[in-house]
């Protein structure tokens, strides 16, 4: 969440005395100044900045050829101008402030339903953007489809669709059925892992989630006919389950039609077993926790098998080291620090130099990619180079002099080429410079050439790569084996004489070797895989391979021998010139045809809520709170007005307005706000203070990193506050400002953070504005650290302490399942208070099913912990811990909600108490 | 009210109109009667005689209850209009939702309910009451041949109704599920299944005469005439088959799901399709005459006139085609888009809008 969002909410809504106290989360940093502006197509409004004009043309194209595919197929018209926000890289798409959520690497694009806004980056290849494009359109005509059907049939209520059909739909619309498609049925179906349509929501918004609705629509298609789509979305205002709908429409339940598919599928994909094997059958695993993926090995190390990898086994992506049989050994630590904010696992792989005592890998850092030398043995920096033209960079590769790293780079423009970079001088040398997507670029032993895989082909316009060689001295590209299928990941032999590459040119990615003695590649096929092999590196004998091997849902890295016997068919491929220009852009001749337009900034409605609530005590209360934001979501406008009728106030007593705004589209974060607000107030510590309170803040949000910010905001206010617990009345002018440093690194489950640490730590101050009077002086800190001692167990702390100092000192409070176990909510407070809690996490039941005679109700993340506390909070003096000591339980239910029940015992730590106290809480563990 | 109704004694609708409008919870009216008034569409540009608002967006087109234009909407709310002068005569609101497109027989009305107790409902238009009923689901267009009425549910079962009084005459269920409604003409009922199949069935027993298959869920509601029949499927494929023997004479592809009824006009079959196009095709051979784009998705049926094509789309307007070449002769702006099928109705020509405006085109 945006901190000054948050710190802003927390100024409006909360306790005026608990504003200061900042919340934690992680930071959408905008590292970069975009300069916007807009073309308008006939249905789409592209918006683009300066670096990514090629781009918005493009994608302007292709959007109006997708919207006319999408109107047959969805027999619609969608009746708006429909945004699209492009960018030409993920690392600015991460910036975006369309949507509050962080973006992970995984998210290929979004569509947001309240603006039916698109927002998606270029990877690189132009086809797969396409793709992407295609996909989030389909959901926008789903959309629209729905609600125009139901609107005609003036049915209010939305009925959205289950996420797999509209997922699966999506993919199916928008891309042919692919090999990786058939690697994750045929893995889940092998695995026992494949879901029934019932039972979807276990895998819930997982790629296999996607494989498998896209599988299923492919088979509603072919068995109801491909217009069955068309018919479900005319149908849908007809019942109010997607159930009833798909059984008004095909005639068949969608049960039966459950069991078909997955009888379709086992039919499909069970013979294939006869040919192949799974790599844990046919290769050595040489690794077995968590997910692991991209071997490099080490060379000359004659003696045993070394190699670095990208890991997660520790649940953030780092880089392993394998030395023979020994146990692996962490020598860079990604994802905690800004340092190594993504270190790209699925996209790069780590370079070894030819001495074996170096590794340079591409690491996110400070809003752009960043090629890092490291020491392997020492474990330390050795070089940081980045480059002003590049905004990401992928697969470095050593030249045999160690002093050239060759790697793949995106510019600004989101176009991606290969590099060459000398690692002494910094100095950056483009190899290729147009529109393909040049990518896992390898240096061969010799220094002479440079293999590659691309889409510069004909095939490649349809997302197919091929492999390339480039020659260093002169610059020629030649194309190594033509064909409509994609090749892969190269690497050269040790000899320099062979590559070894993965090709999913008979149906699966398999590893094969291409033979690059002669004029012709003469390939060989070297594994059979049920699943799918990927990442092939030679050990350093050439006798043998390392790959990541695709089983059980996940990666791991594999050894196979390479061997060939009298069978194995050699398949020879001439090595041609490469064509220069195999395929266009289509959409520049369009470019001056769509209008260009500066970006407005226009103000559209974001949110509008209203809520009425009756309440014995405060009266009738109701309210509306209204959010207007621009395209981008850089600047946002909140309106809160509401009003409490209490029988002891009149109507302008009651009436609570408040305006604020906010400005993210910088790297600072700006707000400022004007309130009126006349309130009771439960405090933090369970009195309530009644304050009216007239005026406005301003506050300001720095971000250093993805981890770490620094927060300030400064309140002017007219303050009428009636402190009943202390029968104590105060007024006038109240200044309040506050300063705080905030860092979270935390990794999270489903319950609440297992890894990291977050701390806070900060001082707060009100004065009399008039009298200079100082009201109080606050400090406060927080930290919180958690082990990760399993996969997914691990030990939490928290040290919390805080100080008010001054005439009108802020109180806190203590007790309840949150704070201080065993003691009742909020039972214990004063102006200073410590806590201190130690807490073990560990899993208990995976799946909890629940079965009613009208249905089953499914939990997952069924959690456990094993807890001491130890806090108080006074006033004068400190008399005594505090303590309690017991064992919980936590529920995550429906990703939105934690369920906690905790069972405490007090004690103060001579004694322990007899009786159980009971906690139950929602909400996440600290 | 019920009873005869003359279309001079029209000030009586008029105060019973004012009396529903003024009382907006007033539900009755006109719904038949009046002597209907003979006259052709006059050839392009047309004049908007008159236009008028429903509550919801049309359910099915107009229906032709000359003089009377009857018009149901989403809400199930039934809307009768003098046909010339576009005075509201009556609005009825049913209590059950409705389920695909009312068909007019006779001086019955007769519609598929939806809800707990789905229902083809017969409603005579001249007592204003339920004259019979049978429960299922029935949102296909049924088709009355005298004294017979045919339905057909989307599951495929199929039935020969005595139209009087509902009660069956045969039934038979069909290999798989249908999408569009049958046809009828001289002995024999001609439907299309979602698998392709195209069966011709002797009206008497329901006992198949012929069956073919096509390539695709049949999706046009078969056109029968002069011995042929012409009907098109999903995948956009037009055909023309012997309506007497089910010989395939031609296939024509289009580019995609066509409207669910064909025009004919001058020796020229009509069908718009969701590639925003309007084909033109030779009667005889299928041979492409011509085409004409829109701005749109056709969903909305041609109908065709006097050697006129007349064309309505989600882009909004209502265009007049010559028959023969395909040239646009006239169009009209909307207020919106067209998804339900244009009507002519006695003299005129009548298109309702998604955004609940009903037009009526004719001479002014």
């Amino acid at each position: 969440m945006n901190a000054l969002k948050l710190l802003c909410l927390l100024c409006l809504f909360g306790s005026p005395l608990y504003g200061q106290f900042t919340s934690f989360g992680k930071n959408k940093v905008q590292f970069d100044a975009f300069s916007w502006q807009k073309m308008e197509t006939p249905h789409f409004d592209v918006f683009f900045f300066a670096q990514e004009e090629e781009l918005a043309s493009y994608a302007a194209h292709m959007a109006e050829r997708q919207y006319r595919d999408l109107e047959k197929k969805f027999a619609h018209t969608v009746q708006r101008r429909v945004p699209l926000i492009v960018y030409s890289s993920h690392i600015y798409f991460e910036q975006t402030n369309i949507i509050p959520n962080l973006l992970p690497e995984g998210v290929a694009g979004f569509t947001e339903y309240l603006k039916g806004r698109v927002a998606l980056p270029l990877s690189g290849s132009l086809p797969d953007f396409e793709r992407v494009l295609h996909h989030e359109l389909v959901h926008v005509f789903t959309f629209d489809r729905i609600a125009r059907v139901l609107e005609r049939h003036g049915i209010h209520d939305f009925r959205p669709a289950p996420l797999w059909f509209t997922e699966g739909l999506a993919e199916y619309w928008s891309s042919e059925w692919s090999t990786f498609g058939d690697m994750i049925i045929r893995d889940a179906l092998f695995a026992h892992r494949l879901v029934p349509i019932a039972q979807m929501h276990l895998i819930y918004g997982t790629f296999q989630m996607y494989k498998e609705g896209e599988s299923i629509c492919h088979f509603m298609a072919e068995r109801h006919g491909e217009d069955v789509f068309e018919q479900l979305f005319q149908n849908w205002w007809r019942a109010e389950e997607f159930e009833e709908v798909f059984l008004l429409t095909t005639g068949e339940t969608l049960q039966a039609f459950d069991e078909a598919w997955n009888y379709r599928v086992r039919k499909r994909y069970l013979p294939d077993i006869a040919v192949s094997d799974a790599p844990s059958q046919m290769a050595k695993a040489r690794t077995g926790v968590g997910f692991n993926i991209k071997p490099t090995v080490i060379p000359n190390e004659a003696d045993s098998l070394s190699f670095v990898y990208f890991t997660n086994a520790q649940g953030y992506t780092q880089i392993a080291l394998q030395r023979g049989e020994s146990d692996p050994e962490i020598v860079v630590a990604g994802e905690r620090l800004p340092l190594f904010e993504s270190l790209h696992p699925l996209s790069t792989k780590i370079a070894v130099a030819p001495d074996g005592g170096r590794i340079a890998f591409a690491a996110k850092s400070r809003g752009r990619d960043h090629l890092y030398l490291w020491d392997l043995v020492e474990k330390r920096e050795l070089a940081d180079l980045h480059f002003a033209e590049l905004v990401a960079i992928s697969s470095p590769s050593f030249a045999p002099d160690g002093r050239r790293i060759v790697f793949s780079g995106a510019r600004q423009s989101g176009m991606v080429d290969l590099f060459i970079a000398d690692v002494e001088s910094g100095h950056l040398e483009a190899l290729t410079d147009d529109i393909y997507h040049d990518r896992q670029p390898t240096w061969s032993p010799d220094g002479e050439r440079i293999a590659f895989s691309s889409d510069r082909f004909t095939g490649g316009r349809d997302g197919r790569y091929n492999l390339f060689i480039y020659e260093v001295s002169t610059g020629r590209i030649r194309h190594v084996d033509g064909g409509d299928h994609n090749d892969q990941q190269p690497a050269f032999s040790p000899d320099g004489r062979s590559i070894a590459f993965s090709s999913d040119r008979e149906g699966i990615f398999d590893l094969y070797v291409a033979d690059l003695d002669s004029a012709q590649a003469a390939t060989r096929r070297l594994t059979h895989v049920l699943t799918g092999a990927f990442d092939p590196v030679w050990r350093a004998d050439g006798e043998g391979l390392l790959f990541s091997g695709f089983q059980g849902g996940g990666f791991q890295i594999y050894e196979v021998d390479v061997g060939w016997d009298d069978s194995t068919a050699v398949v020879h491929y001439p090595i041609v010139e490469a064509v220069a220009e195999p395929w266009a852009l289509e959409g520049r001749q369009e470019e001056r045809l769509f209008a260009l337009r500066p970006y407005s900034g226009k103000m559209t409605l974001d949110i509008a809520q209203s809520q009425i609530s009756q309440d014995p005590e405060f009266g009738t209360s109701g309210g509306i709170q209204l959010a207007l934001s621009d395209v981008l979501g850089n600047d946002q406008y909140a309106f809160v007005l509401s009003h409490i009728a209490g029988s002891q106030t009149g109507f302008f007593d009651g009436l609570n307005v408040a305006l604020s705004r906010y400005h993210l589209g910088q790297r600072l974060n700006w707000g400022w706000g004007l309130f009126r607000l006349n309130d009771r107030f439960s405090s933090t510590f369970g009195r309530f203070v009644r304050e009216k309170r007239t005026g406005g803040f301003v506050g300001l949000s720095y971000p250093f990193s993805r981890h770490d910010r620094v927060e300030t905001r400064l309140s002017l206010r007219h303050a009428e506050i009636d402190r009943q617990f202390e029968g104590r009345r105060l007024s006038g002018w109240l200044a309040n400002n506050f300063l705080s440093y905030t860092h979270d690194s935390s990794l999270w489950l489903p319950t609440g953070p297992i890894e990291g640490k977050r701390y806070s730590l900060g001082v707060g101050q009100t004065v009399d504005f008039k009298s200079s009077r100082r009201f109080n002086t606050t400090l406060f800190g927080d930290y919180r650290h958690y082990f990760r001692l399993s996969s997914r167990t691990s030990w939490a702390m928290r040290y919390m302490g805080r100080h008010s100092l001054g005439d009108v000192p802020e109180y806190f409070s203590l007790g309840g399942s949150w704070t201080l176990r065993g003691y009742p909510w909020r039972s214990l407070w004063g102006s200073k208070m410590v806590l201190v809690n130690q807490e073990l996490r560990f899993p208990l039941v995976d799946r909890l099913i629940i079965g009613f005679p009208f249905g089953s109700i499914n939990f997952s993340a069924f959690r456990g912990a094993l807890f001491v506390d130890a806090g108080n909070a006074w006033n004068d003096a400190f008399d005594q811990w505090r303590g309690a000591l017991g064992a919980g339980m936590r529920l995550a239910l429906g990703g939105v909600f934690v369920f906690r029940l905790d069972a405490a015992r007090r004690t103060d730590f001579t004694e322990i108490g007899n009786d159980t106290h009971w906690d139950f809480f929602f909400g996440w563990d600290f | 009210m019920a009873g005869i109704f003359n279309v001079r004694a029209l000030g009586w609708g008029s105060v019973l109109s004012a009396l529903c409008i003024a009382l907006s919870s007033c539900s009755g009216g006109l719904f038949y009667g009046g002597q209907a008034r003979v006259g052709s569409l006059p050839p392009p540009p047309l004049s908007l005689i008159w236009q008028q608002r429903l509550d919801a967006p049309p359910q099915g087109n107009a229906l032709d209850a000359n003089p009377l234009l009857l018009q149901m909407s989403t809400s199930a709310a039934l809307y009768a209009y003098d046909l010339w002068s576009g005075e509201r005569l009556g609005k009825r609101r049913f209590d059950d939702g409705i389920c695909g497109k009312p068909v007019g027989a006779d001086d019955l009305l007769l519609f598929g309910t939806r809800g707990k107790k789905p229902a083809l409902v017969a409603w005579d238009r001249r007592e204003e009451a339920t004259r019979w009923h049978i429960a299922g689901v029935f949102c296909l267009p049924s088709v009355a041949r005298r004294d017979t009425l045919f339905v057909v549910s989307e599951r495929g079962a199929l039935r020969a109704l005595d139209i009087k009084d509902g009660a069956p005459l045969w039934e038979r269920a069909l290999e798989g599920a249908v999408r569009v409604g049958p046809s009828v003409e001289d002995e024999r009922l001609f439907i299309g299944d979602g698998a392709g199949r195209v069966l011709a069935l002797r009206v008497g027993d329901g006992s198949q005469a012929w069956r073919d298959s096509l390539d695709g869920a049949v999706r046009t509601r078969p056109l029968v005439s002069d011995g042929h029949l012409w009907v098109g499927t999903a995948s956009g494929e037009i055909a023309s088959l012997n309506a007497a023997t089910g010989q395939v004479q031609w296939r024509t592809r289009i580019g995609g799901l066509p409207t669910p009824v064909l025009a004919r006009q001058r020796g020229v079959l009509a069908v718009g399709a969701v590639d925003r196009m309007v084909y033109g095709l030779d009667e005889d051979s299928g041979t492409l005459r011509w085409t004409f784009a829109t701005e749109g998705v056709v969903r909305a049926s041609p109908v065709g006139h006097g050697g006129v094509f007349y064309i309505a789309s989600s882009d909004g307007h209502l265009y007049a085609l010559d028959a023969r070449q395909g040239q646009l002769l006239w169009k009209f702006r909307l207020d919106g888009p067209v998804w339900e099928d244009i009507a002519l109705v006695g003299e005129t020509l009548v298109v309702a809008t998604e955004k609940k405006t009903l037009y009526v085109f004719g001479r002014r």
